[in-house]
């Protein structure tokens, strides 16, 4: 960076240590490094600075200065970001939002939860655990991966009833100007939120509006539109009695229609599909033992959690299970209890539904100490042909099929089912480089045959958005209203 | 400039002589919508001035991309309409006042069910598929879909984009969450798509709704009330459906009003709640039982039971339950149904298994708090007969077969206020908007012609099995537009009661003069949406003024707007 550079940073610098403090402005480079990635293999780009706010006056302050000085804000919640949403393209300024960790509120009455960006998983759980609830987690995520950002990026529940598939509710946010607004019953006043529910006539529950739906334009907006401080999101009642059951299978067709059917009849909560290989990421005792582990679990494994709600727990699960038989008899698959090779899998699964990864090594990154993903959603009719060429194409590319991971979560009973491809990588091995060529070709591939890219990370922008008609010129221009100076994350999404 | 003859021979050139036309009969059969007070008030206001200039019947998404680049062109307003029966008058053609030519897109054609996909639960629809037509198709695949009391032959495609409350809310919840794909000329004559077919690949797939990307359905389909067609022409969309274990042909008997319709119990059992006895006397305990229906239906979330849970008002029961006219003002009369009931309907998705423990689970809840259900063998003779009334028709909350039952009494009817939020805020705003405007009835002698049945009770109507929920006080006026007009005074007075009162309902009334109205209070998100309207449309061809007008309204014109209002 030239002097005349240096010496405009140098003022920025001073006026944003005025909104936060000079201790919360770190431009030593060593900071700046170990902010310049996340985890998701993308290469890294070195910001100027790294601020810390700790309140939405903070994250303002910081977001006008940026906007009137043309500096980038990339916001980042946890740092665990697995698709490079959180690197900066441009330099700029990376806002740490990690540091905003109340949850002012827990409203049992209404299930939801108010939390700032910075919570994480695990802190979540602590919290919802004192008051016999619990959150709509994806699967293991990272302990320390913020639960709002998991929301934005619309990562899939691991339950499949329809009415908790979208947890968000209402938000707070900053725009690229460094205004703030609200979305749905949080607009009504400007006083804290967590104050809404006792002064005003709402209980934060009405996630439209105003206007506009704004919480479905900010998912999926990688922080390009707004930058999200509090929010208050789904929670359910812990249920009194539950249990895993396992349904085993050879191919990933015959696994469709069993699936379909369980959620057609709405039988249980969580419910999700793993191949032998994730399966054994998750229930390997170490690193070392997930290619054997893998060989000896079922091919394929819908994973289903029996659930025995408020009332009367035991008859509940009694009729779920009798569902169970039933579907298990139509299609002539069958049910199990325990896994021959893991005798006490189905309770390390149960632990693990309601919250995060507790390893020191992420599940996905067990094997190879990385994992590149390929994430899309269709129907699950749609999902095992492109599985079977996902899987032709590593063989072409010299990749073992049996060290690849696929998972599978319905979404809506089905509806849809929201899908991973997990290539297990070394991300300082020498074969890096032909592994991501291999992501990128099969990700072109797939898109040519179906897969609907529905977030699109990396460079696969590129890809879809070529293939969009007039979407990307509409997001550009909501993007010119809502963030004129091209302030937030720019470089995301093609914006 | 004004409609002229060269867009209009433009306009038969795209849709064919047969399908456009400058008629002034055919034109003015176009200049209302059915039934509702602002309607009539508009009527009255601007007689054959609100008749369109042209109405047009394309065929494609592909011909009204060409009408509406010709509204750029030609600069003439082009509206967009869905069946015309709508509970409001976002679709009347007031925008002849503009000195435009104005232009009434009319679907009719574009009437066909394009694709029901059983496994993944979604229908693709074109703008004048009626939910009667998607119910029937559904149920022959196991589904179900989003049931509105609005009728079965409202377009679902404008309802889903519009206001869309349903009787089985409770698992269906509101318009924006049926809406999965769409398809939409924008106004600028633009075609976007979104959702899974965005993406152009190998076939078109309508499964999903959010993406690539930012999920645009956050602003093309708007908030709670939509844009009322103000940012483009929607031509396409998937909605949601959901499992449906019944018939797959609807069972009735009889024929026309008296038609009835059973269906066998293990597939299906509805319940009729009544509250405990020492709050039953109503007005008297009007809020009490309220609370009591709250608190009911927080207990059935927390117990994830039933396809169907609401609290009906007692008029809106009559309403319903009516045969007739006269049937309805006898009933109301006589007091037939003396206060709002609790209806639950449960439904064997699972199995019959599932039923019965549902039906335990209920019973169970309904003993703890003191409730009691009515049945034919209920000890009060006037209980059987109101629960034997409503039984004809209770299937109706998930068959859309009962027409516009709501506009029976006056032939005119309209929402007194409308609020969405948590089962107890809802609540809350039924019994301020009823506190508010008794009084003014009572104290300033304003709505004297309303039928006496209005602001009783509410309906609470729970979504997302009750993680929020919808709420209606309703209101009857006659047809007459002075009359008419009292009713809208009236709801402007509630809007400025929910203002003061800081009421939830505040989040989702924004359309129209309203962004002018209540957006300075609420972020300012007026001026970000009127950029947007600038960015889609900008000529302001597109139904204006909705969603809202390009630039601020100077408060002289916004007082004459919202008296029009």
């Amino acid at each position: 960076m030239s002097t005349a550079a240096a010496t405009t940073l140098s003022n920025i610098v001073e006026a944003i240590a005025g909104v936060v403090g000079e201790q919360n402005v770190n431009t030593d480079i060593e900071t700046l490094k170990k902010y310049s990635g996340d985890t998701s293999l993308m290469s890294a780009r070195m910001p100027d600075m790294v601020v810390r706010a700790l309140n939405r006056e903070e994250v303002m302050g910081i977001i006008k200065i940026a906007n009137e000085n043309s500096i980038p804000v990339v916001p980042r919640s946890s740092g665990t970001g697995t698709y490079g949403s959180g690197i900066p393209e441009e330099g700029g300024i990376i806002l740490d939002l990690s540091g905003m960790k109340r949850i002012p509120r827990v409203d049992t009455r209404n299930r939801w939860v108010l939390l700032e960006s910075g919570v994480t998983f695990g802190e979540l759980k602590d919290e919802l655990d004192k008051h016999g609830m619990q959150s709509l987690n994806p699967l293991l995520p990272r302990k320390d991966k913020s639960v709002i950002t998991s929301v934005l990026e619309r990562e899939p529940v691991l339950t499949c009833k329809t009415e908790c598939d979208e947890p968000f509710k209402t938000a707070e946010f900053v725009l690229g100007t460094g205004e703030l607004m609200r979305t749905g019953a949080m607009c009504i006043d400007r006083i804290p939120p967590e104050e809404i529910p006792d002064k005003t006539k709402s209980d934060l529950c009405s996630t439209g509006g105003p206007g506009i739906d704004w919480w479905r334009l900010l998912t999926g907006c990688q922080g390009t539109f707004g930058v999200l401080t509090v929010m208050n999101v789904k929670i359910f009642h812990k249920p009194l009695m539950q249990k895993v059951v396992l349904l085993p299978f050879d191919s990933l067709e015959d696994a469709v229609m069993p699936l379909y059917t369980i959620q057609r009849r709405e039988v249980g909560h969580e419910c999700f599909l793993l191949n032998s290989y994730d399966l054994a990421a998750i229930l390997a005792r170490d690193s070392g033992e997930i290619s054997s582990l893998a060989a000896k679990l079922p091919r394929y494994c819908i994973v289903l959690n029996l659930w025995g709600g408020q009332f009367f727990p035991e008859d509940r699960i009694a009729f779920e299970e009798k569902a169970v038989a039933e579907i298990v008899g139509l299609y002539k698959c069958s049910v199990t209890e325990t896994l021959a090779a893991v005798p006490d899998g189905n309770e390390c699964i149960q632990g693990m539904l309601n919250g995060p990864w507790e390893g020191d090594v992420y599940w996905k990154e067990r094997q190879l100490g990385g994992c590149l993903e390929i994430v899309f959603q269709n129907g699950l009719d749609k999902i095992p042909a492109l599985w079977n060429r996902f899987l032709a194409l590593a063989a072409e590319s010299g990749i073992s099929p049996q060290e690849l991971g696929i998972y599978i979560q319905p979404r809506q009973r089905c509806r849809v089912c929201h899908v991973e491809f997990h290539i297990p990588c070394d991300p300082d091995g020498a074969e890096l480089a032909r592994i991501k060529a291999f992501q990128r070709k099969a990700a072109g591939e797939l898109i040519n045959a179906g897969a609907f890219f529905y977030r699109p990370y990396y460079d696969w922008a590129d890809m879809i958005y070529s293939r969009a008609g007039y979407t990307l010129e509409t997001i550009k221009k909501l993007k010119a209203i809502l963030d004129p100076n091209r302030t937030l994350n720019p470089g995301k999404i093609k914006l | 400039m004004a409609f002229s003859e060269i867009a209009f021979k433009a306009l038969q050139d795209i849709v064919g002589d047969e399908n456009a036309t400058t008629d002034p009969v055919l034109c003015q059969s176009y200049s209302r919508v059915q039934w509702t007070a602002d309607g009539c008030v508009q009527r009255g206001q601007l007689g054959v001035q609100m008749r369109p200039n042209c109405i047009v019947l394309p065929r494609s998404t592909e011909e009204i991309q060409a009408i509406i680049k010709l509204a750029n062109r030609y600069d003439f307003i082009f509206i967009p309409r869905g069946s015309g029966m709508i509970n409001s008058a976002f679709t009347n053609p007031t925008q002849v006042m503009m000195g435009k030519g104005v232009v009434i897109i009319d679907p009719k054609h574009m009437d066909k069910i394009l694709e029901v996909d059983k496994n993944n639960m979604y229908m693709v629809i074109e703008p004048y598929v009626n939910f009667a037509a998607c119910q029937a198709e559904a149920m022959k695949v196991g589904c179900m879909v989003a049931v509105p009391p609005a009728g079965a032959q409202v377009s679902a495609l404008a309802n889903i984009q519009w206001h869309g409350a349903y009787g089985n809310s409770w698992i269906s919840g509101l318009g924006g969450h049926q809406l999965l794909s769409f398809e939409v000329v924008l106004p600028n004559g633009e075609i976007l798509r979104s959702g899974s077919i965005a993406q152009s690949g190998a076939e078109e797939d309508w499964v999903w709704g959010d993406g690539p990307g930012p999920d645009l359905r956050g602003f093309f389909r708007g908030a709670q009330f939509g844009h009322a067609g103000g940012m483009g022409f929607v031509t396409k969309i998937s909605m949601r459906m959901f499992p449906w274990p019944g018939p797959t042909v609807f069972p009735t008997q009889g024929n026309a009003v008296e038609k009835e319709s059973y269906f066998p119990t293990d597939k299906l059992r509805w319940y009729m709640i009544d509250f405990p006895e020492n709050i039953q006397e109503y007005p008297k305990y009007e809020e009490e039982q309220l609370r009591w229906a709250c608190d009911f239906q927080y207990e059935i979330a927390k117990a994830e039971l039933a396809i169907v849970v609401q609290h009906n008002a007692k008029q809106f029961m009559w309403c319903w339950a009516a045969r007739s006219k006269e049937e309805f003002h006898k009933g109301a009369n006589e007091d037939f149904f003396p206060h709002g009931y609790n209806i639950v309907g449960c439904c064997a998705i699972t199995s019959l298994e599932q039923l019965e423990y549902e039906e335990k689970v209920l019973k169970h809840i309904v003993d703890k708090m003191g409730g009691t259900f009515l049945s034919e063998d209920s000890p009060d003779p006037l209980d059987r007969e109101r629960y034997k009334s409503w039984m004809r028709i209770t299937n109706d909350w998930i068959r859309v077969g009962h027409s516009m039952r709501l506009s029976r009494p006056s032939d005119c009817f309209h929402q007194g206020t409308a609020c969405v939020d948590s089962i107890d805020s809802v609540t809350d705003e039924i019994l301020r908007a009823n506190r508010q405007q008794r009084r003014e009835l009572k104290e300033e002698e304003k709505g004297t012609h309303l039928l006496p049945i209005s602001f009783h009770g509410g309906w609470i109507s729970p979504t997302e099995k009750g993680y929020g929920a919808l709420m209606t006080t309703d209101l009857w006026p006659e047809q007459e537009p002075e009359k008419a007009a009292e009713a809208i005074q009236l709801l402007l007075g509630s809007l400025k009661g929910m203002m003061m009162d800081k009421s939830a309902g505040l989040s989702v009334v924004l359309l129209g003069p309203a962004y002018d109205l209540l957006g300075p209070q609420i972020f300012n998100v007026h001026l970000l949406v009127k950029e947007m309207k600038k960015q889609f449309d900008p000529k302001n061809i597109s139904n204006p003024p909705y969603a809202t007008t390009p630039d601020v309204v100077p408060p002289e014109q916004l007082a004459e707007m919202t008296k029009v209002l």
